[in-house]
């Protein structure tokens, strides 16, 4: 990948330099262009410039003037071209990374969106288990709930039995001893409190022996 | 508290017996608490430790003189008054006629009875006691309708109940509980 880069780096640099090299020859060009009027006009006289020798002096100036101009550009514009190549280079560079990082969170997100509906499907699926186990516990506890309250309310029917039952008895009880005492009023004697008297005296007797 | 009424019962004993005086003793003893029952300015008096101890003496030395009381109990009661004793009379007291008992081999009995009793089934009933108890039985007789029939002897905190009403009660409970 890193290699693949640089490679596409030093390829991006080498296209800028040639396009560099056809600007520079272009602008040469134009300037040569732009004086053949004068040269045309040098032409209708005759000079002693127009002859061999000055021709070849005119190119060796024209030679020099172009070697001047163009080591000018090319020692000026090379660090321009090639600071500008890199800068563009690096925001090549940095596009591709973001590029790279936009990709890999497209795949992630591919990738989650292409397992949302087995998570939809598993969530579903605990929650109806969930829902069904809290059903079933409900219901248990429910179950538990309504023996303990019929167990409650079969223990307080017998106690309430147990209670009404004691309260009958004791009101019996009561009432038989009531009449028992009334019986006693009435038919207690002389006799009757003598008999009783030495029975008492005679367990009296008893404990003491 | 009783230990320290007991005390001071004991020492009255000692002296009482020693100079044989106890009927008398108990008596004198018995007048002086009534007074202080029926008395409440007596009683503050005796009571109030704001009261001078010689005061005290001097009422007690002037109302055991209008009793004819013994010096016996005039030296006790400054004995109790001057050790601030006074509220624990009664207490002592009852501990006094407690220990004489005892060491005259005598026992109290409280007869209850739903009718009067005859001499001869007092005389009975006295003697079946005294076999009871191997000690000479002093008894207090009382009527109470309320017993139906029979009767209820009380010897100190120990009962021997013959009458019909406790009977009743019991069989109430029986058939109550069945």
């Amino acid at each position: 990948m890193k290699r693949e880069r640089r490679r596409r780096e030093v390829k991006i640099a080498t296209v800028w330099s040639a396009r560099a090299s056809v600007r520079v020859v272009v602008s040469l060009a134009v300037l040569a262009w732009t004086a053949l009027p004068a040269l045309a006009q040098e032409q209708s006289a005759p000079d002693p410039a127009d002859s061999v020798t000055g021709s070849v002096y005119r190119w060796i100036n024209f030679a020099i003037v172009f070697g001047g101009i163009a080591y000018l550009i090319v020692k000026a514009g090379a660090p321009y071209f090639r600071a500008h190549a890199q800068s563009i280079a690096q925001s090549i560079r940095q596009a591709a990374e973001e590029r790279a990082a936009a990709e890999r969170a497209l795949n992630e997100a591919t990738q989650k969106l292409a397992t949302v509906d087995r998570e939809i499907q598993a969530m579903h699926q605990a929650g109806v288990s969930e829902s069904a186990t809290q059903a079933e516990r409900i219901r248990a506890l429910a179950k538990n709930e309504v023996e303990r309250i019929r167990q409650a309310a079969r223990a307080e029917i017998a106690a309430s039995e147990r209670a009404a039952a004691l309260e009958l008895r004791g009101a019996t009880a009561r009432l038989a001893t009531e009449q028992a005492s009334a019986l006693v009023r009435e038919r207690m004697n002389s006799t009757t409190e003598q008999g009783l008297f030495r029975t008492f005296l005679r367990e009296i007797e008893r404990s003491a022996a | 508290m009783r230990g320290l009424a007991d005390r001071y019962a004991d020492a009255l004993a000692d002296v009482a017996i020693q100079q044989n005086a106890v009927e008398q003793v108990r008596q004198e003893l018995a007048d002086f608490l009534g007074l202080l029952r029926e008395s409440p300015e007596l009683s503050l008096l005796l009571h109030s430790p704001a009261v001078q101890r010689a005061s005290k003496r001097g009422v007690i030395e002037a109302l055991t003189t209008q009793m004819g009381a013994s010096r016996t109990l005039r030296n006790f009661l400054y004995v109790v008054v001057d050790r601030g004793r006074t509220q624990e009379l009664p207490e002592m007291q009852q501990a006094f006629d407690e220990r004489l008992d005892e060491r005259q081999g005598i026992v109290r009995a409280e007869i209850s009875s739903a009718h009067d009793l005859a001499e001869p089934e007092k005389a009975d009933l006295r003697g079946a006691l005294e076999r009871l108890t191997g000690r000479r039985v002093e008894a207090a007789y009382r009527l109470d309708p309320a017993l139906l029939a029979g009767t209820v002897v009380r010897i100190g905190s120990t009962i021997y109940d013959g009458s019909v009403r406790t009977q009743l009660e019991r069989l109430r409970e029986r058939l109550a509980s069945e």
